[in-house]
């Protein structure tokens, strides 16, 4: 098994990296539907006999190609910035289903910004920079 | 494969290989508390029979006044599903047991009534059916330990044995002057005791007058009868007299719990002093005076005389009072021996590292034999029980400090049995830790989305490291299913945090190492590590919310 130490080194790196990009939060609800193939959902066995466990990765990445998209509508979207600035968009008809979808698409921010908090919070923690 | 990505498919190989012992667990307490039969063991045909002694057990707790509903909702919180099986831990405790607000009514069955009934039980002061009205059969187990105790109020007096050093003080305080030596018989003692060793001698007599100078009266009688040298002149009506009574009985019990949950003892807690008690007894001497060379050793020949015919005498007061002088020498936790153990661990050579290895892998292997052993359990063999109650466990491995590595690596004896329990104890929590370990790298992997089925359509959420987060919602779902997507959302939203939070931790231990432990049982026990000590926060966090 590979050393903590090293582990721990790409844990930080890869934080760090997100980290950067995090300067703004982006929340986008969709209302759609998709299909996904059971085998897509199972690990497939490698060549090697392993499992790969994250073959649910392939599902995401089909969900954002270009050739699911149409399948997808755009309900709600929100780009908020670390200074306070928002730009919200919002399908300009909202049937019922739709309007639930709004309030969904509200509480999914507050989520990815507690979810962001966290890691703020987390990278706090290791370099002791203290947080209010 | 990158090295993080190793440690995430190790753990996940592990989440799958370890036995989930929280339902053995809950049942047993449940047998103890008579919520299920004594004889219950888990079929598919009996699962109404565990369902309804959930029901039974929640009403109870609901009813009981031992946690406030604010308390409780904390522990919901906590603890999701497994919240009955920690306020059954909470209530189980032998160390720092939860306090009983009031004694039951005559007649009353309920949490309470159970609970003093299971109290005056290990203590042997009781020996019926934990579930019977309370009132009448306890009465002559509650005077006697009013009698030990010197306590008139029964609510305090059964509130003491849910406190060990308490009642060991107390115990110490009312009888280890007058009857602190106790008399016994033994037919056969461990092989490892010869009696002609141990026949008396000045080094015991010594011992004894110092730790009955403050009954003179006491000394005297016993200078009289046992306290000779060369066993000249016994006064053996005395012996006679004395052998087997009521309070030596308890002294003998308490010494049993001490062991027991010293993780040192595995027999009956009988009050009889028979070979495996003495074998502990042996055991915990050794382990003391092997641990640190700075104190002074102990002699079991300064605290246990053979008599002769069969007879000995042991000092349990001495025994006693060098539990509680370890007790008052701080309280390290679970968090400081693991802390202890990886430091140590993380500054061997490579060679050594990988014979160390091999003998947590060992220790693993091994609990989890003994837990699946336990999840097994238990009817005809009473004492292969769960104990709850951290502190005097782990002090006693504490004092181990550099040397636990030795011993791990040489399987110290009677060590061994001690870290076998400590990898048990660490492994019945380790289930949740690990999951919240892996969800937690799976985040910061990009890997976790959030997928809920609602009238066969997939809803898909995910939150990203950055904070961003997308999710797609099929057309056909009702506010119903959203509502249901939604909450699981919030869930999921709630494990991230607690997933990062534990994370820090472990980083925050990891940047402490100077080389990097490659063990993997060790990475185990400093995720389950961290996992408790996040949930402290946690558990803080509500308490002044």
């Amino acid at each position: 098994m590979a050393d903590l130490k090293t582990a721990v080194a790409n844990l930080k790196a890869k934080i760090s990296d997100k980290i950067e990009d995090a300067a703004s939060l982006e929340v986008a609800t969709f209302s759609g539907t998709f299909e996904i193939e059971t085998s897509s959902l199972i690990g497939q066995t490698k060549e090697d006999g392993s499992v790969d466990k994250f073959s649910v990765e392939k599902v995401l990445s089909s969900i954002n190609s270009s050739t699911v998209n149409s399948k997808l509508s755009l309900v709600a979207y929100s780009l908020i910035k670390l200074d306070g600035d928002q730009a919200n968009i919002v399908k300009s008809t909202l049937n019922e289903q739709e309007k639930e979808l709004v309030n969904f698409h509200r509480q999914m921010i507050e989520a990815s910004q507690k979810s962001r908090q966290a890691i703020v919070d987390m990278v706090a923690g290791l370099l002791k920079i203290p947080t209010t | 494969m990158s090295a993080l990505e190793s440690i995430l498919q190790e753990a996940e190989a592990q989440l799958e290989k370890l036995p989930d012992t929280d339902g053995a667990e809950l049942m047993q307490y449940y047998r103890d508390l008579g919520y299920l039969p004594p004889t219950y063991m888990a079929t598919p045909g009996g699962k109404a029979t565990l369902q309804k002694a959930d029901v039974a057990f929640k009403r109870d707790l609901r009813a009981s006044g031992l946690f406030t509903p604010a308390q409780l909702q904390k522990l919901r919180l906590m603890h999701r599903d497994s919240f009955l099986l920690e306020a059954l831990r909470l209530l189980m405790d032998f160390d720092e047991g939860t306090p009983l607000p009031r004694m039951p009514e005559v007649g009353e069955v309920s949490l309470l009534s159970r609970l003093v009934h299971y109290r005056l039980f290990i203590y042997g002061l009781y020996a019926h059916k934990v579930d019977r009205p309370f009132g009448g059969a306890d009465q002559p187990g509650r005077k006697q330990l009013r009698t030990y105790t010197g306590l008139m109020n029964d609510l305090e007096a059964v509130n003491l044995l849910a406190d060990k050093e308490g009642l060991t003080q107390r115990l110490l305080r009312f009888w280890g002057y007058d009857e602190g030596m106790l008399v016994f018989q033994i037919s056969e003692p461990p092989a490892t005791l010869d009696p002609e060793e141990f026949r008396m001698n000045r080094a015991f007599i010594a011992m004894a007058k110092r730790d009955l100078k403050r009954s003179p009266q006491e000394t005297e009688r016993l200078e009289k009868a046992i306290l000779r040298t060369r066993n000249q002149n016994l006064d053996w009506s005395f012996i006679y007299a004395h052998t087997g009574a009521d309070i030596y009985r308890f002294f003998i019990r308490l010494i049993q719990v001490h062991q027991w949950t010293s993780g040192l003892y595995t027999g009956a807690l009988n009050g009889e002093m028979e070979a495996i008690t003495l074998g502990s007894v042996q055991t915990v001497v050794q382990l003391y005076n092997q641990s640190d060379p700075n104190d002074e050793d102990l002699h079991l020949k300064k605290m246990l005389a053979y008599l002769g015919e069969g007879y000995w005498v042991f000092n349990a007061t001495h025994f006693l009072k060098i539990y509680m002088i370890e007790q008052g020498a701080g309280d390290p936790t679970e968090s400081k021996v693991i802390s202890e153990l990886s430091y140590h661990a993380d500054q061997l050579s490579p060679q050594v590292q990988r014979e160390f290895t091999q003998r947590t892998q060992q220790l693993m292997r091994e609990a989890e034999e003994d837990l699946k052993e336990e999840s097994r359990d238990v009817i005809g063999r009473p004492f292969r029980r769960i104990y709850q109650g951290v502190k005097s466990f782990f002090r006693n491995l504490f004092r181990w400090g550099r040397k636990m590595v030795d011993a791990i690596i040489r399987k110290a004896k009677g060590l061994w049995t001690s870290l076998r329990e400590m990898f048990c104890r660490i492994i019945r929590g380790a289930r949740r830790a690990l999951l919240a370990f892996v969800n937690g790298v799976k985040m910061v992997l990009g890997k976790l989305p959030l997928m809920t089925a609602q009238a066969g359509e997939v809803g898909l959420s995910q939150l990203e490291l950055t904070g961003d987060g997308f999710s797609v919602i099929p057309k056909g779902w009702s506010a119903q299913d959203l509502h249901q997507h939604r909450k699981a959302v919030m869930r999921f939203e709630n494990g991230i945090q607690f997933s990062l939070m534990m994370l820090g931790e472990l980083l925050r231990f990891a940047q402490t190492l100077v080389v990097g432990i490659v063990a993997w049982p060790l990475l185990l026990l400093q995720i389950v590590n961290s996992f408790k000590l996040v949930m402290k926060k946690y558990q803080a966090m509500y308490s002044t919310t």
